[in-house]
């Protein structure tokens, strides 16, 4: 049995104008000790999947019909309190950006030792002791001395350890990723992910982005997910080097690779659709280059990818 | 090549005084543009891209060092001096939803840097007719305002704007970063196309070296306000000759090297207000050597057009001698005692 699952999520704001529907039935699995990346652009839907994955939904935001559990306990219902059980509990949440991320008013100990005090039963000197260690994993030099410092004295890299070592503290049973390191430097970046790839798999995860680079370089599976549908799953290599969905082989051709300099970037043409868009047909056919008559229909996600036209895999990378 | 660079910084510094110390914001920059030729400027936050771009556009007042452009010394020009500069040079921002003014029409943002030139109605009319078609948008864009027009159409105003007046050069900051990666190659391949209609000439600042080495001729790496290594795009990518260079490169994940290993540089880079001393890059540095932290490199000449600033040039620490097998080759290391350790 997967670690969570989303089964036939649907989302929307009933009461916004145009009654938006951002998520359209979606179903995603992350097994034990699995990274699965939620691959899209902006608008996608990729963090409203998160959000709702962390009881986190915008205001107006509201689940239609679906489920969410994790190891079997259903989320989909869960009261605000019940959230607060889960969510630092069982449930790791790291976000984009750690300035944001962390209150500015709250030293790093007491940010740690409440959120451990909060899921477990210790004493606050047993509580400084585990975020102690807690830093220390997730390599801060002077992890004792680090506690009484607040977020401000921090640098960007070591802001987004803390909030890693928030996520982890409490030994979640998956963690889940936002965009964790949109906001940092390259080699910073990659210190992060070395550190993710490593924690993540511990557990589990589900990391949201846009960088099919940083995708690749931690993931073990993908989903590509386009106007509040998955378009496509599956291995990240196969994913990567023989893409299926003409949007999938689309994005990877717009993007540039240390190996194809001098090689015209082919862009996707023309625009994401907007969230109150209608799913009459399929919703990428306007920009596809393989749309034929059947994609009037709305394509189901089969055999891993929602096109009627898929690529064979011999149009690889 | 020869001829008279079509921009060039020389020794550019620029000094900010802050309450928490001066910050070294630019140190010893030295830099040439020639026409048509676009160059790219990468680094990590701090390492001085966007103070350059705003320097060389004579929006921040260099410290110390000159500004020629076209062989001639544009650094002390003031105010109405200044507009012969404007005409030839232009910029565009890294956000199009900050950068256009959101109350005035296509048209009016496009005719504002002709008006400034003195162009009359009928020319900078018909200007800006040439403009949208260039850039790839509809005629009827010029009655519209910036909210009716998506990011990547935003930043597509925003280019035909800079290159309203017709300029040699544009300086663009981060042109695509805030771009979703679909849009993103619209803009490359739109700016790509410019430099071969106009001869127009690019410094790109961006942190994305891919996307960096996929425009840009020639790429400039700077760190901590100094440049450390500047190379044909291809050669600095294939062959990095700062340790520097080679853990970027090697920090950067792209679909096409899924998995492989990397080389982190440890650490983050340090605050220009407490610079470290000897090479800025020495305590994050796997070769560095003894001198290299009371001794300041220069940027010295590697021949094949390449410059770069290093005490070990050329040394590439052993997790990466597989990914730049051209500088070690297998079986070389013993002949590299640094490589060893």
């Amino acid at each position: 049995m997967s670690l969570l699952s989303v089964q036939n999520l649907r989302l929307g704001f009933p009461k916004a104008p145009g009654a938006p529907v951002v998520l359209d039935g979606i179903d995603l699995e992350v097994a034990q000790g699995e990274i699965l990346g939620l691959v899209g652009e902006s608008g996608s839907g990729k963090s409203m999947t998160a959000l709702a994955t962390m009881g986190l939904l915008p205001p107006g935001a509201q689940v239609l019909s679906g489920r969410i559990t994790l190891d079997g306990t259903d989320l989909t219902d869960l009261t605000e309190r019940d959230w607060r059980r889960i969510r630092g509990g069982e449930v790791g949440m790291i976000f984009q950006d750690p300035m944001t991320g962390l209150n500015p008013v709250r030293s790093v100990g007491s940010l740690l030792g409440e959120s451990i005090r909060r899921h477990q039963s210790v004493t606050k000197s047993q509580a400084a002791d585990i975020a102690e260690a807690a830093l220390r994993a997730v390599g801060i030099p002077a992890p004792r001395a680090r506690l009484s410092a607040y977020p401000h004295q921090l640098s960007g890299g070591m802001r987004q350890r803390v909030m890693i070592a928030l996520a982890l503290v409490n030994a979640p049973r998956i963690i889940l990723a936002d965009e964790p390191t949109t906001a940092l430097d390259a080699t910073v970046q990659a210190q992060i992910l070395d550190l993710l790839r490593d924690r993540l798999h511990a557990a589990g995860g589900l990391m949201i982005t846009h960088d099919l680079g940083v995708a690749a370089d931690i993931c073990d599976r993908i989903a590509v997910i386009y106007h509040g549908r998955i378009v496509e799953q599956g291995r990240t290599t196969d994913v990567l080097r023989a893409p299926r969905h003409p949007y999938t082989a689309g994005l990877l051709s717009a993007v540039p690779t240390f190996a194809g300099r001098g090689t015209r970037l082919i862009p996707i043409p023309g625009q994401p659709p907007g969230p109150t868009a209608r799913r009459i047909a399929c919703s990428f056919r306007p920009r596809c280059t393989h749309a034929t008559e059947q994609c009037a229909a709305v394509p189901e996600l089969i055999d891993n990818v929602a096109c009627h036209n898929a690529l064979q895999p011999e149009g690889a990378l | 090549m020869t001829a008279t660079p079509l921009m060039e910084a020389r020794n550019l510094s620029v000094r900010f005084a802050t309450p928490r110390g001066l910050v070294h914001a630019l140190d010893d920059v030295s830099l040439k543009v020639h026409r048509g030729e676009t160059v790219g400027l990468v680094g990590e936050s701090g390492s001085g891209k966007s103070t350059l771009a705003l320097t060389m556009m004579r929006a921040i007042e260099p410290s110390g060092g000159s500004l020629l452009f076209d062989g001639t010394d544009v650094g002390a020009l003031r105010g109405k001096a200044l507009k012969p500069l404007r005409k030839r040079l232009q910029m565009v921002f890294q956000d199009p939803y900050s950068s256009l003014d959101p109350r005035m029409s296509i048209a009016r943002i496009l005719a504002e840097p002709l008006h400034a030139q003195g162009w009359d109605k009928p020319r900078i009319n018909a200007r800006i007719a040439e403009l949208l078609d260039a850039v790839g948008l509809p005629a009827d864009a010029a009655s519209r305002k910036p909210a009716q027009f998506s990011g990547g159409q935003r930043q597509r105003i925003a280019i035909a704007r800079a290159i309203a007046p017709g300029p040699e050069m544009v300086v663009a900051d981060e042109p695509v970063s805030a771009l979703d990666v679909s849009i993103q190659a619209q803009i490359v391949n739109l700016m790509q196309d410019l430099s071969a209609q106009t001869n127009l000439a690019w410094l790109v600042i961006a942190h994305d070296l891919p996307l960096v080495h996929q425009i840009a001729d020639r790429i400039i790496v700077l760190y901590l306000g100094r440049v450390v290594e500047e190379a044909p795009a291809a050669d600095l990518i294939a062959t990095p000759l700062h340790p520097y260079t080679a853990g970027l490169v090697a920090a950067t994940p792209t679909v096409d090297n899924a998995g492989r290993a990397r080389l982190v540089l440890k650490g983050e880079p340090p605050s220009p207000i407490d610079r470290p001393t000897g090479c800025p890059f020495h305590p994050r540095c796997p070769v560095a050597e003894a001198r290299c932290a009371t001794d300041r490199p220069a940027l010295t000449d590697a021949g094949d057009g390449r410059h770069v600033a290093c005490h070990y040039p050329g040394i590439v620490p052993p997790p990466l001698s597989r990914l730049f097998t051209k500088h070690t080759p297998e079986g070389e290391d013993h002949a590299r005692p640094q490589c060893t350790r």
